[in-house]
């Protein structure tokens, strides 16, 4: 695991990526599930309903309006900000923007709702035991968690 | 809220009123989520919302610890824009009327 998977050079605003070829697999996989759940998910997914949730909590028919007028949009800027992740984890050189890192933040984000939705997470974490895979997918959740914290943490000020 | 038939103040008041509050203001709602990390929402707040580092932090502790806070206030288009914006970002807001929140 890369301990520092973000490195700002002093001054500047572009951030450089360090993580090694493992960690950019796990993540362009992870991303591209993200993104078939985005344009092909079922609907009645948990996880895409937390990806898209209710604006209105107790006014069903607003809730509806306001999902036509804006689920659309929403999803596409999610994809958008999946595949600008993926262009990145495929050129082991390159940098990240003001702009790649918001899709960054976001998309790290949205990966950890989604995975957050499949695990069970509550209040108190993780939920404990489960079989191998879910402990596997539980570390991974951790370690993307790692991954916004210190791309939050390398942010340029301003 | 509107006028009520027996208001006895003057109709300028009454027609001030309406002018400038047609409605009951709304709000934008943040509700704490088990995921969303409390950096990343006071980041969130600082960027978007354009608060300083100590009120977003006192807004990211109140949802933390209260189960949610009010974001913003004002019209209901205004509102509907804040609450896309949050679902942008990932954070699980909603919108309702003032009175309602």
């Amino acid at each position: 695991m890369t301990l520092v998977p973000f490195v700002r050079p002093r001054g500047g605003d572009e951030i450089r990526v360090r993580l090694d070829a493992d960690e950019r697999g796990l993540l362009t996989d992870l991303v591209g599930q993200l993104l078939s759940l985005l344009e092909n998910g079922d609907e009645g997914d948990p996880a895409l309903a937390r990806l898209l949730p209710a604006a209105y909590r107790d006014d069903a028919e607003a809730a509806a309006e306001f999902r036509r007028f804006t689920a659309d949009d929403l999803t596409r800027r999610k994809v958008e900000n999946g595949r600008a992740v993926l262009a990145t984890l495929g050129d082991p050189g390159s940098t990240l923007d003001r702009a790649a890192q918001q899709s960054w933040l976001r998309t790290l984000n949205d990966l950890r709702l989604t995975l957050g939705e499949r695990l069970g997470v509550t209040g108190d974490g993780l939920p404990e035991g489960g079989d191998r895979q879910l402990q596997a997918m539980g570390h991974v959740f951790d370690w993307l968690g790692y991954l916004q914290e210190a791309l939050l943490r390398s942010l340029p000020k301003g | 809220m509107s006028p009520t038939l027996d208001d006895t103040r003057t109709g300028t008041e009454a027609d001030q009123r309406l002018l400038t509050s047609p409605d009951t203001p709304w709000v934008t709602l943040v509700w704490d989520d088990p995921v969303n990390l409390m950096t990343y929402v006071t980041h969130v707040f600082e960027t978007y919302f354009g608060f300083g580092r100590a009120e977003a932090k006192r807004l990211m502790m109140r949802v933390h610890t209260e189960g949610r806070a009010v974001v913003a206030t004002g019209n209901r288009e205004e509102m509907e824009r804040h609450v896309e914006a949050m679902h942008d970002y990932g954070l699980w807001a909603t919108l309702s009327k003032e009175d309602e929140a």
